[in-house]
């Protein structure tokens, strides 16, 4: 069977592959969006985290293959897997189908509503869970014919929950999942060139085929000056410890850098959009006032049942019922994309940010009596946001070393090459990472007039400046 | 009590032993520590290199961006060290007595030691806190299966370390 995907061309599947895709968790998969409320923004924002989940599977099976092809013979030793074509195949699926069902466990609207999932588990938990009820039959029946327990897919997306694993298998397991979730992963390459893609901006969009060309297998051990003296038989028995990372060959440096500054570009412009925001903070305010609870349910079945549609009936029911007053003004705003205006914004985070948060919703609500704390003012910061840029542990390999590296690979070699700087981190050869800024963004918004927002502006300035002063409020 | 504190008090004592006091350390001896004082101020996930709390890094980039705390970086990355303004702010806010103990009794113990080392007693350490595990071969295995680079002798020599360090602390106490 094939696909014929928007970003990568045709993506071919298995018999097993298809029969996943066709179960019902991942056809709900269609009906989530990928950039939760990003289409108020970017109209053409309402690609699914079902086309991502296929296109993910076709970039983590090239990662795959590069590395196979790259390290021949060293590829089985390195992942310390039999040297045969059955367990190459065999890790492969594993690999393969991890990546298509990863995003099973998403909520409605994706990372938008993730705040809200039951008991704070993450969507990777209930992914297991849902595996775990609903997907069975088919691993049992068919996937493992080709060797691939559902345990070992589980193992990729969620170790802590897996407990039935080969201890054979755990090495080549643990290095799988790195192509899956990452530094440079699977994933993320996905989905920045496919939400460039249909947003139709460029940020995102960087040379990923020449990235997945350079990716090779780094030994890494620590090499930090310790002179650590409290326990130096464990120093001594963590010598012979040398962990296989995935990495980049010199030549992928800009490519490289090109997947963290449309990480660092997207965030900024699209997934942190401050527009974006307000609606994802509106829909998670509304949220919490109509579900049981003001989470989604426990159940995995009744779980399953949520996607945008509901969400999308909820609002709606809302707007047309007015039952209750708090969901009803949220349900009109988002109905009538009518929403609370930006008021201010500013680089760097007061330390106390719910003192903060508290006495901007008063000051604000004294000033004008107009305003409803409960729905017409809203604090934001990046850590509100599920989804953010990390600071990146990528290491790159001279071209000419990284084959030799891996056939002669032994603690005083590894050590060697990291000090001669033959294996470097990646904030070495970049000065062009090194100067990104941490993105710490401070925005409050209020439904108010736009003659009203110089004033409502002063306020929070006023707050702002007292909790940031020497000797202030933040201390 | 302030969750800053907390990191400040770490950031102090991993430098005062002359810790290379990188991200790593300031993670793993805060997991430590809140294990040492049964206390869950910051919620850890286990990441690739070891437990990680999300909310943690935001907080300390939140205390470097708030002019609290220095971030620099040289060839091993990056590490951290107290500004005046983090050092005058610690002394008026010092942490519970048991925090600050656990916090100095760590960084006695590790900070010199490499991220490697500090990755697996932590991971032991998160291992008996969130798994089923009644005996030491049963954390060890369960280690093994995590962080599978590992050989089971040094898993076994990081649990005796582990073990040593909790009861030091209980007897202090």
């Amino acid at each position: 069977m094939e696909i014929r995907d928007p970003v990568h061309g045709f993506v071919h599947l298995s018999d097993t592959e298809r029969e996943i895709l066709d179960s019902f968790p991942m056809q709900r998969l269609r009906n989530i969006k990928q950039l939760g409320m990003s289409h108020y923004v970017y109209p053409g924002s309402t690609h699914t985290r079902f086309e991502h989940s296929i296109g993910t599977m076709y970039v983590s099976t090239q990662m795959f293959n590069v590395l196979e092809r790259k390290h021949g013979k060293q590829f089985s030793r390195i992942f310390s897997i039999k040297d045969d074509e059955y367990s190459h195949r065999r890790f492969r699926a594993i690999l393969r189908i991890a990546s298509l069902v990863h995003d099973i466990g998403h909520a409605p609207f994706s990372h938008a509503t993730e705040g809200l999932l039951p008991e704070n588990k993450t969507h990777e938990e209930i992914t297991i869970e849902i595996l775990r009820n609903e997907l069975e039959e088919i691993f049992s029946k068919k996937a493992s014919r080709l060797g691939v327990r559902l345990e070992d897919v589980a193992f990729l997306i969620s170790p802590e929950s897996v407990t039935e694993v080969d201890e054979e298998d755990a090495k080549a397991l643990h290095l799988l999942r790195t192509i899956l979730s990452g530094e440079i992963d699977a994933d993320r390459i996905d989905y920045l060139n496919r939400d460039s893609h249909h947003i139709g901006v460029i940020y995102g969009k960087f040379d990923y085929m020449r990235l997945i060309e350079t990716l090779t297998i780094v030994p890494y051990t620590d090499v930090f000056p310790s002179g650590d003296i409290s326990n130096t038989e464990l120093a001594e028995l963590i010598t012979q410890t040398i962990e296989p990372r995935i990495g980049v060959e010199a030549g992928g440096i800009h490519t490289v850098e090109g997947l963290i500054l449309a990480r660092y570009f997207m965030f900024l412009q699209v997934y942190f959009h401050p527009v974006r925001r307000i609606y994802d903070l509106m829909l998670i305010e509304f949220l919490k006032e109509v579900l049981p609870n003001g989470t989604y349910p426990k159940n995995v079945n009744e779980y399953l049942d949520y996607d945008d549609i509901k969400i999308i009936n909820l609002i709606k029911e809302q707007y047309a019922s007015k039952d209750c007053k708090k969901a009803y003004t949220i349900a009109k705003r988002l109905v009538e994309r009518d929403h609370p205006r930006l008021v201010f914004e500013r680089k760097g985070m007061p330390l106390k940010i719910e003192e903060f948060e508290k006495e901007i919703t008063e000051k604000l609500s004294e000033k004008f009596d107009n305003l409803d704390p409960e729905v017409d003012i809203y604090v934001d910061t990046p850590r509100k946001a599920s989804f953010k840029p990390e600071e990146s542990e990528i290491y790159i390999v001279r071209d000419e070393v990284s084959e030799e590296l891996v056939e002669k690979w032994d603690y005083t070699r590894t050590i060697q090459e990291l000090k001669n700087g033959r294996i470097q981190h990646i904030r070495k050869h970049s000065e062009l990472l090194e100067s990104l800024p941490n993105i710490e963004i401070l925005r409050v918004y209020a439904k108010l007039p736009k003659v009203e927002v110089l004033s409502a502006e002063r306020i929070c300035d006023k707050i702002y400046k007292e909790f940031h002063a020497e000797g202030g409020r933040d201390g | 009590m302030d969750k800053f504190v907390m990191i400040l008090q770490a950031i102090e004592e991993l430098n005062k032993v002359g810790s290379w006091s990188g991200n790593t350390h300031i993670q793993k001896t805060i997991e430590l520590a809140q294990s040492l004082v049964e206390e869950d101020i910051y919620a850890f996930t286990l990441h690739h290199y070891g437990p990680f709390s999300f909310e943690l890094r935001e907080d300390l980039d939140a205390l470097v961006g708030a002019g609290f705390v220095k971030k620099q970086t040289d060839e091993y990355g990056y590490h951290y060290t107290l500004t005046e303004k983090g050092r005058k702010y610690l002394e008026k806010n010092k942490p519970d007595e048991n925090v600050r103990t656990a916090i100095a009794r760590i960084s006695e113990r590790f900070g010199k030691s490499s991220t490697l080392i500090l990755e697996l007693i932590s991971t032991i350490d998160y291992v008996t806190k969130k798994f089923d595990a009644k005996t030491d071969e049963e954390v060890a295995k369960i280690v093994k299966r995590l962080k599978p680079h590992f050989d089971e002798k040094t898993i076994v020599h990081g649990i005796k370390i582990w073990k040593e360090m909790k009861t030091s602390f209980n007897f202090r106490k």
